[in-house]
């Protein structure tokens, strides 16, 4: 089934979600949060991936040679460096957070509840 | 609601979710099949019109440049907003471990932690730095790079302590520097605008392919994304060191 691998990204997703849902403490959270961002990148780079292809880097092949998707891979590159300094302003909201109310169980904190 | 129901009620929704994502994903082109036209166009063009080896930096610096300068500004907001928020209402950071750190604030560090830590030091900074400058001849570039050589930060706290990594990156060093990082790239835009370009457009001469100043803005435009990386995470990690600290607050006697 050529479309099996793309169940990946979507697990990757779900099981994320469903950690944020249920988290107990706020680190772990931030982390399922990650979790879940990185199922776009598994998603893109599928996307671009071409069976039998290299790297888009032609130092020591030639360009004729067949390739993946750079547009994907570029997007991909940047985000996860973006996205860990996110991570880490969220981890500094946590800190703060303890500091405040003396609790990291975002299900304690009363502000939070629905 | 109980953590129990609350878990049950979600994972029933996340498997209805996992559904409706799988249908979608239903009509996707198979596995290993690519049936967009950017990929192969920019494979194909960006050895040539740039002269560059990676085409993934053709696209981040130069082709979609806008859009990185947008990425470099939330990487830029979200250190800002990081040293915002942890600098709150700390008035002065002293330099006494926390009284709830036990042992594991105590100045006292094995040989071998020294050691490893300092080899790693200089392999980190080594390595980031051959990564960060080779944006256009290898896989590196200023992203990959400069998260590898901030990497140093994090190593010298471990390895020398809180105190030396503060005098080796200190905050009114760390914020100016990736400030310019940042303008930087703004500055190149400009520059070219004036040069008579569009914004980002590549003015500088190409160079040969494969030489180390070759392909234009994009060395230039990489090198002020390196710095901004490099200095936004170690302030990052020097700013997660200063909570390990004891903080005098506003309106509490300094200790002598």
């Amino acid at each position: 089934m050529s479309w099996l691998p793309y169940v990946v990204p979507a697990w990757i997703f779900v099981v994320g979600l469903y950690g944020m849902a249920t988290s107990r403490h706020l680190v772990h959270l931030i982390l399922c949060l990650s979790v879940t961002q990185s199922a776009t990148y598994v998603l893109i780079l599928m996307i671009g991936y071409r069976a039998g292809a290299t790297a888009p880097v032609f130092s020591d092949v030639l360009s004729t040679v067949r390739a993946t998707d750079p547009v994907v891979q570029a997007v991909t590159l940047t985000d996860i460096v973006v996205g860990a300094t996110v991570t880490a302003l969220l981890l500094a909201f946590a800190l703060r957070i303890y500091k405040t109310y003396g609790t990291t169980d975002p299900q304690e904190l009363r502000t939070m509840q629905g | 609601m109980s953590p129990r129901a609350r878990a049950l009620v979600t994972a029933a929704g996340g498997l209805a979710l996992l559904a409706v994502i799988l249908a979608g994903f239903a009509k996707l082109p198979d596995f290993g099949v690519y049936l967009g036209p950017y990929g192969t166009l920019v494979d194909a063009l960006a050895p040539i019109q740039r002269k560059i080896q990676n085409a993934i930096t053709a696209v981040n610096f130069d082709y979609r440049g806008l859009d990185t300068m947008g990425e470099e500004y939330i990487l830029f907001a979200a250190v800002a907003g990081l040293t915002l928020v942890l600098r709150k209402d700390r008035a002065e950071t002293t330099d006494d471990p926390l009284p709830s750190a036990g042992l594991r604030g105590s100045a006292v560090r094995s040989d071998a932690v020294r050691a490893f830590g300092l080899l790693g030091v200089a392999v980190t900074l080594s390595f980031g730095i051959y990564m960060a400058i080779h944006p256009h001849l290898t896989p590196g570039g200023g992203f990959q790079g400069g998260t590898i050589t901030a990497g140093f930060a994090a190593l010298a706290l471990v390895a020398l302590g809180y105190r030396p990594l503060k005098k080796i990156a200190p905050h009114n060093r760390t914020e100016p520097i990736e400030a310019v990082g940042a303008m930087g790239y703004v500055a190149v835009g400009l520059a070219t605008l004036a040069a008579g370009g569009a914004f980002l457009a590549n003015t500088l001469p190409l160079g040969g392919s494969g030489e180390f100043f070759s392909t234009g803005t994009i060395p230039v435009i990489n090198a002020c994304v390196a710095v901004e990386v490099i200095a936004g995470f170690v302030l990052v990690f020097s700013e997660f060191a200063d909570e390990t600290r004891r903080e005098v607050r506003d309106g509490e006697e300094s200790p002598p």
